[in-house]
């Protein structure tokens, strides 16, 4: 390797250092009366060759990119017959230094004997001993810069010499070339270069931070990514919650200690909305509610332990009868028995979803009762494939087939107008769902037909930037929907009385509880808990209780018919909040209702028409009729 | 740019003087961008009586960087039907021109492989993913990433 030979042109450069201050020191190594041999003038200085088998080549025949063959060259100088190297001490390690004539193997300059060296080479090689690597980069500017000889190096075991310049820029290259390998090797003997690196600590504590830091990019915008989505879900969230559920109850439950499970329920409330309308997921959105909300409804409990009181204690009548008779037990205050009706949040959410699947199946009948005999023979097979798919009551249709129910779904996203066939339950959110099927999906289905065969069902779902679009939109948009059509319920029902109870608000109360009120005893002590007030149906907005208090009072006061005597539109905004959520979830329902009728209104004109549509019947022409060949 | 302007002077020089190995010949060499050679090969072969185009573009930092070889298809020349060329544009799929290359070489010893690469050749076949080569190529086939998974021809 390179390493002995570099040992002992140090010990070589140390001994003339003194003496050859002259210029003409140079790359060769003044090792003076060795290998010198010098003009009197000292104009021409003759390097020769060592023993080893090693030559100057000439410079007129050396091929430029062959390594130098030193044994096919030698004789071509005739200083060579004064061979000195026989005159080298015993255990003389020849360098490059040593070399008559070099040829970079990279760039091909050549550098022959008795050019002129350049200056200051003897300090360098001598600054080398001292610190053999420090100064290498500046040296090799400084000679790059200057245009004068570069400084040979050989580095391997075969005969190839080049400029350190050159070498060094093929091993950046060639670590470019190949990144895996850590060592560069000599392209010709295959020996590895052994690279002189000094670094400081700075550079390599440096190295490592850069290293670090570019392992941490992928984990930081990783990060950056999810926390968005994180910070704009919750975002929504929270805008859901208080479209839903009424700006006061969102203020009361998003207060400011959050639970812990807070930062995962919030977050996750636009992903479930987009994902309820997936068929997919269709089925865990019956039951995955139930199991959520069960453990969810027990978390209010710490904040009211006190109380002792349970998630239901808003319509458990038991409890309301305790709270009744413990006037005094603030966080009970507002367990009144009016809360039976309005199902409180908790049961709401265990039960939407079963009235959703039910709501589903039923639709689904409706739909094939109306649709149906509008739709072609193999339509209407697909329509059936299309219900089975979706799960309920599908199973009977698959077992009058008798098959295996493997099933298969592709997902083509693109195609021209074809919008998303799963998302939507049958006129979900896509009213040309019936056109569809009749036109695109018919053709989608075409190797289906024969799938059915070996019972195998393969599902087709076109996915675009419309289908998309509209579930996204359409999911994202239902909070604030139910908030609009619950603000139209509220004003319908203060028109009628029927309504309003039906909405629970308290406005009915009048009507359908007797004595069960005045009761109302609420302090400074609001619950701590958000999430259990809401859970109990009741409210403990400080301001809110504050004046309802007074309210109560006054009735408790007057010991009767004192709810007329309240201030109507106070009462009035009281009520209002409290029971937003149901109003905005019956409002919700209704809009459902709406739309999906709608929808089924849309398809089946839609089908209709395609039905109905003839074309235009014309008469021929006069001039035309005349050469026809006529009855 | 000095570096490879230098060599490739001396390199054109060399060829001048010496002439190109035997079987090619210069055919245009008036700058240092693209040099093109004509090619045949030598003694029995399946190619014999054939001449081809080769065209040399060198990049800035050759030696360091291997230079662009092409066969030609302009100028009534047409690659060769042989595994590693590929017929639509010439491409060679040969590792001297890709990640073997090395200062080394140099465009003698570049004509030489290639004649060999030829020489060696048992069947006239095109490579197996000609056609989708073709349709998707880089414009220079060092774009290409090349696996270079037989050494046998």
């Amino acid at each position: 390797m390179s390493s002995s030979p570099q040992a002992t042109g140090q010990g070589n450069d140390r001994q003339p250092s003194a003496s050859s201050s002259s210029s003409n020191a140079g790359s060769s190594s003044p090792s003076t009366s060795f290998n010198q041999i010098s003009n009197v003038d000292r104009s021409a200085i003759i390097y020769t060759f060592p023993s080893s088998g090693g030559g100057g080549r000439g410079g007129e025949d050396d091929t430029l990119a062959d390594p130098p063959l030193p044994s096919s060259t030698t004789n071509s100088n005739p200083s060579s017959t004064e061979r000195p190297s026989r005159k080298r001490p015993p255990g003389y390690k020849v360098t490059v230094r040593d070399l008559r004539n070099k040829s970079c193997w990279i760039c091909s300059e050549e550098e022959e004997e008795g050019a002129v060296v350049e200056e200051g080479q003897e300090q360098r090689d001598h600054r080398q001993t001292s610190s053999s690597t420090q100064g290498r980069s500046p040296r090799r500017g400084g000679s790059e810069g200057g245009g004068s000889r570069k400084r040979f190096i050989h580095a391997c075991k075969c005969t190839l010499v080049a400029h350190e310049s050159c070498l060094l820029a093929w091993i950046e290259q060639s670590r470019k070339n190949r990144p895996l390998e850590d060592k560069v090797s000599c392209p010709q003997c295959k020996s590895d270069y052994v690279l002189l690196e000094s670094r400081p600590v700075v550079l390599r504590l440096l190295e490592v931070g850069d290293k670090i830091l570019s392992r941490l990019v992928p984990i930081g915008s990783a990060t950056v990514v999810v926390s968005t989505l994180l910070i704009g879900s919750t975002a929504y969230g929270c805008l859901a919650i208080r479209a839903f559920l009424g700006k006061k109850v969102a203020s009361r439950i998003l207060a400011d200690p959050w639970p812990w499970h807070f930062w995962f329920d919030i977050p996750l409330i636009p992903f479930l909305l987009i994902g309820g309308r997936l068929r997919i997921l269709g089925n865990a959105f019956t039951w995955l509610p139930t199991l959520v909300a069960l453990p969810l409804t027990q978390i209010p409990l710490t904040g009211r332990r006190g109380g002792g009181g349970g998630v239901f204690d808003g319509w458990i009548p038991s409890s309301q009868r305790q709270a009744y008779h413990q006037p005094h037990h603030f966080d009970r205050a507002f367990s009144t028995s009016l809360n039976d009706y309005p199902p409180s949040p908790a049961m709401m959410i265990l039960l939407v979803p079963w009235l959703r699947a039910l709501y589903n199946n039923l639709k689904r009948r409706v739909y094939r009762a109306v649709l149906a005999p509008l739709l072609s023979k193999s339509e209407r097979r697909r329509y059936h494939l299309d219900d089975d798919v979706e799960g309920g009551g599908g199973g009977r249709t698959m077992g009058r087939r008798g098959g295996r129910r493997t099933r298969r779904r592709v997902i083509v996203v693109g195609g021209e107008d074809n919008y998303l066939m799963d998302g939507t339950h049958p006129g979900g959110i896509d009213e040309d769902d019936g056109e569809e099927e009749g036109t695109g999906q018919g053709q989608g289905q075409g190797p289906q037909q024969g799938d059915d065969e070996d019972q195998v069902q393969s599902e087709t779902i076109y996915v675009t930037h419309q289908s998309f679009g509209r579930l996204c939109l359409g999911s994202l948009s239902l909070p604030f929907i139910s908030n609009l059509m619950g603000k139209i319920l509220s004003k319908f029902a203060s028109r009628s009385i029927w309504l309003s109870r039906l909405l629970g608000m308290r406005q009915g109360r009048l009507f359908a509880s007797g004595g069960g009120g005045g009761i109302v005893k609420a302090g400074a002590g609001a619950p701590k808990s958000p999430l259990g007030l809401l859970f109990s149906g009741g409210r403990g907005d400080g301001r809110e209780v504050q004046s309802s208090s007074r309210i109560w009072n006054l009735d408790s006061n007057s010991t009767g018919s004192t709810e007329q005597a309240t201030p109507p539109h106070l009462l009035q905004r009281e009520e209002d909040e409290e029971n937003v959520w149901f109003r905005n979830a019956l409002g919700l329902a209704t809009f459902i209702v709406l739309r999906d009728s709608t929808s089924l209104l849309f398809r089946y004109l839609k089908l209709k028409q395609r039905r109905m549509t003839r074309i235009k019947d014309l008469p021929f022409d006069d001039r035309l009729a005349e050469g026809l060949d006529l009855r | 740019m000095r570096i490879a302007s230098k060599r490739l002077t001396k390199e054109l020089v060399e060829l001048r003087n010496q002439g190109p190995p035997e079987g090619t010949a210069i055919l245009l060499a008036d700058d240092l961008k693209e040099w093109r050679f004509s090619i045949s090969v030598l003694g029995e072969s399946l190619y014999k009586g054939q001449t081809f185009g080769l065209r040399f573009r060198f990049p800035d930092n050759y030696p360091m960087e291997s230079p662009e070889v092409i066969f030609m298809t302009t100028d009534g020349f047409k690659p060769p039907v042989h595994p590693h060329v590929y017929s639509s544009n010439g491409h060679i799929c040969l590792s001297i021109l890709g990640n073997e290359w090395s200062p080394v070489l140099n465009v003698s010893s570049i004509l030489l492989s290639i004649q060999s690469m030829l020489a060696s050749c048992k069947e006239l076949k095109h490579p197996p993913d000609d056609e989708r080569y073709g349709r998707h190529a880089p414009m220079s086939p060092k774009d290409s990433r090349f696996v270079y998974d037989d050494d046998s021809v």
